[in-house]
């Protein structure tokens, strides 16, 4: 798993009830859209994250209609076992090859 | 190719890149011509579709890379815009897209087949067949099959991608400056099921809009409609950042074109 998956993972965990659409969460990621849509369709496509258009009006809003995107409930216990998962094995690494780059042991 | 500085190599760069890029879909759409009877050419226009795609992705990159002022990404999206009004361009770099994808889905290549054909031919088929034997049997005797979807495929992809051009055209007509004034559309027209959604902000960021277009035409037909709105929703909420948020998007066409027509095994 990439670690911009695993950022957005983390975002969306942090409060699974929680819906965002696409710029929200560029912006709580720190990821550019370009970035962002390709990891969201991967997730949607596992049926981790769930999609729906905002219900209003676009004439009444003045602008396209936004869409939302959350964990799904399958996706919430996935997503937090595929983070522990890489959470354990970044930690294994560390203790693994605790100094790279010295060959310090 | 478009220039590090596009205001600056434009004139000179441009119509090479054009050119170039003409030559190569004109040969390119001879082949798909052939390209339902004749397998032998497939591995050739399947590298040239590529090719064309990996051409002007990489204008893109080099552009987008030196463009750091405002002003500089304006321009770049207005070469970006003429390049993809140039209608044969626009109607075989779809053909090209669609036809890459037609072809890594059937995924059999034509050494493939002459080899199950080879092994088929110099074996005994008798009772105790290995299983490789059975699937390259399977593959020999399959390639009519096979043959046959795929000129299909590729029947289906010129002709959507024909449409596709048809609304591009129109839609560019109104969007596009004509004889210095400049004409924006009232209703932004590519596939007719768009043009039943309102886009009331349309007026607002048209360069913004078309590289959204633009973008959206790298993704498999289906979800289009889709990331068009999806897109035009969120740049609805930017204020001078629209086209650098635009040219995100055309970036990560490809990427996203690639995820939704995968499963992801992570």
């Amino acid at each position: 798993m990439t670690h911009a998956t695993q950022v957005v993972l983390q975002v969306l965990l942090a409060d699974p009830a929680e819906e965002y659409y696409g710029l929200e969460l560029s912006a709580a990621t720190q990821l550019p859209s370009g970035t962002l849509h390709p990891i969201l369709a991967r997730l949607e496509s596992l049926g981790w994250l769930e999609s729906h258009w905002e219900n209003a009006d676009p004439r009444a809003e003045g602008r396209p209609r936004r869409r939302y995107y959350k964990l799904s409930p399958d996706g919430i216990v996935q997503a937090g076992a595929a983070l522990a998962r890489a959470r354990a094995e970044a930690a294994k690494l560390g203790t693994l090859h605790p100094g790279l780059a010295g060959g310090v042991r | 190719m478009i220039g590090t500085s596009a205001a600056l190599s434009a004139e000179q760069d441009l119509p090479r890149a054009v050119q170039r890029i003409r030559r190569l879909t004109r040969t390119l759409r001879e082949d798909l011509v052939l390209a339902g009877v004749h397998d032998h050419r497939r591995k050739y226009y399947l590298g040239l579709s590529r090719a064309l795609t990996r051409n002007l992705s990489s204008q893109l990159t080099v552009a987008i890379r030196h463009a750091r002022l405002e002003g500089e990404l304006e321009i770049v999206g207005e070469l970006l815009a003429v390049q993809s009004r140039i209608s044969q361009l626009r109607a075989d770099v779809d053909v090209a897209v669609d036809l890459t994808g037609h072809l890594t889905t059937v995924g059999l290549t034509r050494a493939d087949f002459d080899k199950a054909a080879m092994i088929v031919a110099d074996l005994d088929l008798g009772p105790g067949l290995s299983i490789k034997t059975e699937i390259a049997r399977g593959v020999a005797l399959d390639r009519e099959r096979v043959m046959t979807q795929m000129a299909l495929a590729v029947n289906a992809a010129v002709s959507r991608a024909r449409t596709h051009a048809d609304a591009m055209e129109h839609g560019l007509n109104w969007s596009l400056p004509t004889t210095g004034a400049r004409r924006r559309s009232p209703l932004f027209v590519v596939p007719t099921v768009v043009a039943t959604t309102a886009v009331p902000s349309a007026s607002r960021a048209p360069m913004s809009q078309r590289l959204l277009d633009l973008a959206v035409r790298a993704l498999p037909v289906e979800h289009r409609v889709r990331y068009l709105e999806e897109f035009r929703g969120e740049l609805a909420d930017l204020g001078k950042r629209r086209l650098r948020y635009a040219i995100g998007v055309v970036i990560g066409a490809l990427p996203l074109r690639h995820s939704l027509r995968q499963t992801w095994d992570d």
